[in-house]
């Protein structure tokens, strides 16, 4: 299981590292944009969808890092009130959940990318985008979530301290 | 279909219902759409083929929900902020601050002022800055004598001016959710935020000047008035340009708010690079920074993209709509009903949940009352962060609670933070007494 989240937290890392790559490759394309628009009266307005695009896959390759770094906002009320020796559990019952949540947009973004590629289904602007190039990165985000979340079911330490308030 | 006020309590109750489960926010908001989806989205047949084409009209609407350029901003002010910080601009900045403002008593409050609001304008996350300025600055402010009202209020009175003076991560959040002029919004932001910075300004002189002993003036080597401009030349104006830049490219239409935004990326990337304070680890850790506050934000809207079409498609939008307005309170009354909402929201939700919460359904509601949506917006922003800092269970107070030193009481906390809490309330009804000053500055956007 060890080896199992070591190359899990390697293509997280991967992912992450994609994400910030693509982050700063915004910055530039901005940038560039504006430069040639001014100087040279000519921009792309390629660059500007693929920026578009960049927030979603931005977002989906980030999201599952985000979870082994807690660093999604949640709110601690019902597990602060819990008796310690019961919080543990019932921290584990609420990952499940939200495993479960994961992996249910999952499976439903791997049909609707199915879907997409079946029907040559394209996202119009600038240029025409086949969907399923955006769509398949729902199911892998949510699928590499589940995933992550899962360490803090299966693992020593749970999601939830037991300290109230809202933790991000 | 089920009546109105079902369908509210079922779409709201949902989220929130697993938000206090412990749920992340992102999740709780697509696990409470996944339902509201194959119930009133799914069409008719079995369970499973309502819930594929539900969930997979969630997901449709999720890509352009996400996929907006009105959105750029928001990566590029955090990325702007995460420089600012580790490429060593920050420091530099409040340290030449705190050397200009001499022996003036209460020197370290307004410092305390002007570094939490560009800190938590600038990161994005007023309970991070909170947390950061509490745990450095009120041991250092005890350890000179001053009071712990003179330390703790500051700090939280900041969060009030980091949602109003641009460069505002959220108030891009809240202008894209409620499909606003982004420029505009952002440019409304600036006077009531530099009046309530004036306000607070006057607040600590006013309290240092009833009590001196609440901020004790201690000596310090004070260099000689040439040094101190040459100071400000170098280590304030270059970075104060930076900000200014950002809001005269917004305000007279040379760029796209989120144009400005990467220029002032820009700007301050220059800037570490003339001051040779630029490394390889300062880019990789502000990317991290920006990332990770992205991520969070943008899943939390990815999450409840469906949230607002449920409501509209359930009915429950316009069935509350009709319910509110049927009361015949005046606008002010549901103005306050509305920010009253706003202040108990703050007691144990984040500012995204809450907007993303409310503004479904205040937007349109703000639109049947004749509000202008952008002076509407400002007042939401600043009634967002009042109820982070409401006693008795105001969210910041309990972070500020956290890691304050362990003698101060909530009581202090309390005390500390309701005059600036006042100063704020006193924006709002300045506000709604003079719409003008929210919008004044929009109206000379190009």
């Amino acid at each position: 299981m060890q080896r199992f989240f070591g190359w899990l937290d390697k293509l997280t890392n991967f992912l992450a590292i994609l994400a910030g790559i693509y982050l700063v490759w915004i910055f530039l394309a901005i940038i560039f944009q504006v430069v040639a628009r001014s100087v040279f009266l000519y921009g792309s307005s390629h660059i500007f969808t693929f920026i578009e695009y960049g927030l979603l896959y931005i977002t989906m390759a980030g999201a599952p890092w985000l979870v082994r770094e807690k660093g999604h906002v949640y709110i601690e009320l019902l597990t602060a009130v819990v008796p310690p020796h019961i919080r543990p559990n019932f921290s584990r019952i609420v990952v499940t959940l939200v495993i479960i949540i994961c992996a249910v947009i999952a499976w439903y973004g791997g049909e609707v990318t199915l879907r997409a590629i079946a029907r040559d289904e394209v996202d119009m602007r600038s240029l025409d985008m086949p969907r399923w190039m955006l769509m398949i990165s729902m199911p892998i985000c949510f699928g590499l979530m589940a995933l992550q979340f899962l360490r803090f079911v299966i693992g020593p330490t749970p999601l939830h301290t037991g300290e109230a308030g809202m933790h991000e | 279909m089920l009546e109105w006020y079902y369908a509210i309590f079922f779409l709201l109750g949902s989220v929130l219902g697993l938000m206090l489960l412990g749920m992340p926010v992102a999740i709780a908001f697509i696990g409470a759409n996944i339902a509201g989806a194959i119930y009133f989205m799914g069409g008719y047949g079995d369970l499973a083929s309502q819930a594929s084409r539900g969930i997979g009209q969630l997901l449709n609407n999720a890509l352009p929900s996400l996929t907006t350029f009105n959105l750029i901003p928001v990566p590029m002010f955090l990325l702007m902020g995460e420089l600012f910080f580790h490429g060593g601009l920050a420091t530099r900045m409040f340290g030449a601050v705190e050397v200009l403002m001499g022996r003036v008593p209460g020197r370290l409050s307004y410092v305390t002022v002007a570094g939490g609001t560009a800190f938590a304008t600038l990161s994005g996350s007023s309970m991070g800055s909170t947390a950061l300025l509490g745990s450095l600055m009120v041991p250092e402010m005890s350890a000179r004598g001053y009071k712990k009202h003179m330390s703790i209020g500051p700090i939280l009175g900041t969060g009030g001016l980091a949602m109003l003076i641009p460069p505002s991560a959220l108030a891009v959040l809240l202008g894209t959710l409620a499909q606003l002029d982004i420029g505009k919004l952002l440019i409304g932001g600036i006077m009531p935020g530099v009046i309530l910075a004036a306000m607070y300004v006057v607040l600590i002189w006013f309290q240092c000047r009833i009590d001196p002993q609440a901020a004790p003036v201690y000596d310090i080597d004070l260099p000689p008035l040439s040094h101190r401009l040459g100071m400000f030349a170098r280590d304030v104006l270059p970075m104060l340009s930076v900000i200014v830049g950002v809001i005269l490219l917004i305000m007279f239409g040379i760029a796209t708010p989120s144009e400005s935004a990467a220029f002032g990326c820009l700007g301050i990337l220059l800037l570490c690079v003339l001051y040779r304070t630029l490394s390889w680890q300062a880019i990789v850790n502000a990317t991290a920074g920006a990332l990770r506050v992205t991520v969070m934000a943008f899943l939390i809207i990815f999450g409840s993209a469906t949230f607002s079409a449920l409501l509209a498609f359930s009915g429950a939008s316009a069935g509350l709509l009709g319910w509110a307005t049927g009361f015949e309170f005046s606008a002010l009354t549901m103005l306050l009903i509305m920010f009253g909402i706003l202040l108990i929201l703050g007691m144990f939700m984040d500012q995204l949940s809450m907007m993303l919460l409310t503004v479904p359904i205040y937007f349109p509601l703000a639109a049947q009352l004749g509000f202008d949506p952008i002076w509407f917006a400002v007042i939401i922003l600043l009634a967002l962060e009042i109820s982070f800092t409401t006693p008795p269970f105001g969210l910041l107070l309990f972070v500020m609670k956290g890691v304050a030193p362990p003698d101060t009481k909530m009581t202090d906390i309390y005390l500390a933070g309701i005059p600036f809490i006042l100063c704020a309330l006193a924006v709002v009804a300045l506000m709604i007494a003079f719409p003008g000053v929210a919008l004044y500055l929009p109206s000379l956007v190009k």
